[in-house]
């Protein structure tokens, strides 16, 4: 590894001037460790990155703890994972974004029912496939964060072929909430923008949400 | 007159060196360009517009035909296939297919101005086509760390401002537009399938089913969940291969390689990140003794945290030499470590950075 050999050099190099370090460091450690302290605990709690990939991890242990797989307890895992999606996603945010112009134009209740149908309809078609998870791999690369907007970058390594999966998190009170997803490009929450915006130049309000119900009641069947 | 024969094909070289310098410079400074202004709001999806689609009624029409396809051929021939035939089998025919469209490749990264990429393409080719025995195997990705770079005629033209034009979705080849057509076209001359298809239509047609059952069979399901999720499958296809295509066209049209590729090298061992277990933070395997190690972390932090962080590793630990490099973009924290007695020390380092963050922690040579 070229890069490797790169920094034991420059380590080497280091090395040499140990003195120097050495004074250097008494100094440092003096600031640093109240610096450090303070900055990494606070880097921890907030950075977008643990915050998904803590959840991703606790819904994996959930599906490969084998006394929930029994099919007694199916409902019961099932509600676990979905608990954990609700406390990072947020399905608000997302109603608000899919439904775009539309969303001012709809009273509180219909927005509210809206919501409702929506999160029923990704829990529906997106949490019961997490159920049929067979040893993916995720992989975090890297987070980008700027103001209150972060985005989380990660593989799902399946089948030895990458698909990357993108996490788009708002921060509000100090909580990172996701509010779309990514995957190969694809925003979920552009595309049902774009098929609610189709079926609503066609159809009105209540059209679109008898729809949503039917799809909704339909998944809960299966 | 001879001269004149020679000196033209050299003329041509040096003009194609020229374009191709010309482009990749041009490429970058419109990437720096873009960078600033065409970058919307932090995380927001760029509006791209509605779509055209004059042709819905037919596009709708081949639509179900190829839903039906799926369901009633592809389908259950995969699930047959993949039955005879194990998985491992059938992964290396996928990257043997893909291994024969290195030409597409080459030649539209070079088109695009992308000359460095070009010959990562290349050598993905020539390493798999030796190495990876005919490309079964990709050693070029998994030994050499070259990831492929996808690239073809369609985002070509993208690239160089032409218009998707009308949304077309195609009986047998799925969803796809008038731009992406045309460069579908061109891409056919340099696919050694179609020159098997022009000697022998059977054969080239019998590859492509093929290539289609084998490519299924890995991925059977996926088609299901998607269809199931979408309230209008024929809007939601049509709109996740518009922004699908724009993505892949817009990385280049930035001037960054794709975000997704990771930078990091050819990674020896990961600890702490393939995520097995709930604690984010623990290491998995005990590593395997070696002369000196490095406990390398690449972070999300700032380069500022973590120069903080390894002054304080230098004031705890003398004797282990620290270091904090910038890499493209991402930051490494690396510890060279004696064999022997400093190993746990490194293994808590990492730890201790890995509860505190940071996003990957590898042990290299």
């Amino acid at each position: 590894m070229s890069a490797g050999h790169e920094i034991m050099l420059e380590a080497k190099m280091k090395n040499g001037n140990r003195w120097y370090l050495k004074f250097l460091a008494a100094i440092v450690l003096a600031t640093a460790i109240f610096g450090i302290g303070h900055g990494v605990s606070q880097a921890a709690a907030t950075d977008p990155v643990v915050v998904i990939k803590d959840a991703v991890d606790e819904i994996i242990a959930i599906l490969q703890d084998e006394k929930l797989s029994a099919p007694a307890r199916k409902a019961e895992r099932k509600n676990r994972v979905v608990t954990i999606v609700e406390k990072k996603f947020d399905f608000r945010e997302m109603s608000m974004r899919t439904l775009a112009k539309h969303w001012q134009e709809r009273t509180p209740e219909e927005q509210d029912r809206f919501v409702s149908l929506f999160k029923k309809l990704l829990e529906n078609t997106y949490i019961v496939k997490i159920e049929t998870y067979s040893g993916e791999k995720v992989v975090f690369k890297k987070a980008a964060v700027q103001g209150n907007k972060a985005i989380v970058y990660s593989d799902l390594i399946r089948k030895k072929v990458e698909t990357p999966v993108n996490y788009k998190l708002k921060n509000s009170d100090n909580h990172w909430m996701v509010y779309d997803v990514e995957v190969e490009g694809v925003s979920l929450v552009n595309n049902y923008r774009t098929q609610f915006a189709s079926i609503l130049s066609k159809d009105n309000f209540a059209g679109l949400l008898a729809k949503l119900e039917e799809k909704v009641s339909k998944g809960a069947v299966e | 007159m001879k001269n004149r024969d020679s000196f033209s094909p050299q003329v041509c070289r040096v003009c194609f060196c020229c374009l191709a310098i010309w482009l990749g410079s041009m490429t970058m400074a419109l990437g720096q360009d873009v960078a600033v202004d065409d970058e919307p709001a932090f995380g927001e999806e760029q509006d791209i517009g509605q779509i055209s689609d004059p042709l819905e009624p037919i596009n709708r029409a081949f639509f179900h035909f190829n839903d039906k396809l799926y369901f009633w051929v592809f389908k259950p021939a995969s699930q047959g296939y993949s039955y005879f035939i194990a998985e491992d089998v059938r992964m290396c025919v996928r990257s043997f297919l893909k291994n024969l469209l290195a030409p597409v490749r080459i030649v539209n990264n070079l088109l695009q101005g992308k000359v460095a990429d070009s010959g990562v393409e290349t050598a993905r080719f020539v390493i798999n086509s030796t190495l990876g025995i005919a490309g079964l195997a990709d050693p070029a990705k998994n030994e050499f760390g070259l990831s492929p770079k996808d690239e073809d005629l369609g985002q070509t033209l993208g690239v160089y401002g032409l218009g998707e034009g009308i949304y077309i979705c195609w009986p047998f080849f799925g969803p796809s537009n008038m731009r992406d057509t045309i460069g579908l076209a061109g891409d056919f001359f340099l696919s050694p399938v179609s020159y098997l298809a022009m000697s022998d239509p059977g054969a080239g047609v019998a590859v492509q089913a093929g290539r289609e059952v084998n490519n299924t069979s890995l991925t059977l399901g996926d088609y299901e969940d998607f269809k199931e999720a979408a309230i209008d499958p024929y809007v939601a296809l049509r709109d996740a291969y518009r922004q699908y295509r724009q993505k892949k066209i817009r990385d280049v049209a930035v001037g960054n390689d794709s975000v997704y590729i990771s930078s990091f090298g050819p990674i020896e061992k990961t600890y702490a990140q393939e995520t097995t277990g709930p604690v984010s933070s623990e290491l998995e395997h005990e590593p395997v003794l070696v002369d000196d190690y490095f406990v390398q972390v690449g972070t999300s932090f700032d380069a500022e945290k973590v120069l903080l962080m390894r002054q304080t590793l230098l004031a705890m630990n003398m004797e282990s030499v620290v270091m904090v490099s910038e890499r493209e973009g991402h930051n490494f924290y690396a510890l060279e470590v004696p064999a022997g007695e400093k190993f746990a020390l490194a293994k808590q380092e990492a730890q201790r950075l890995c509860a505190a963050g940071f996003s990957e922690a590898r042990v290299g040579q």
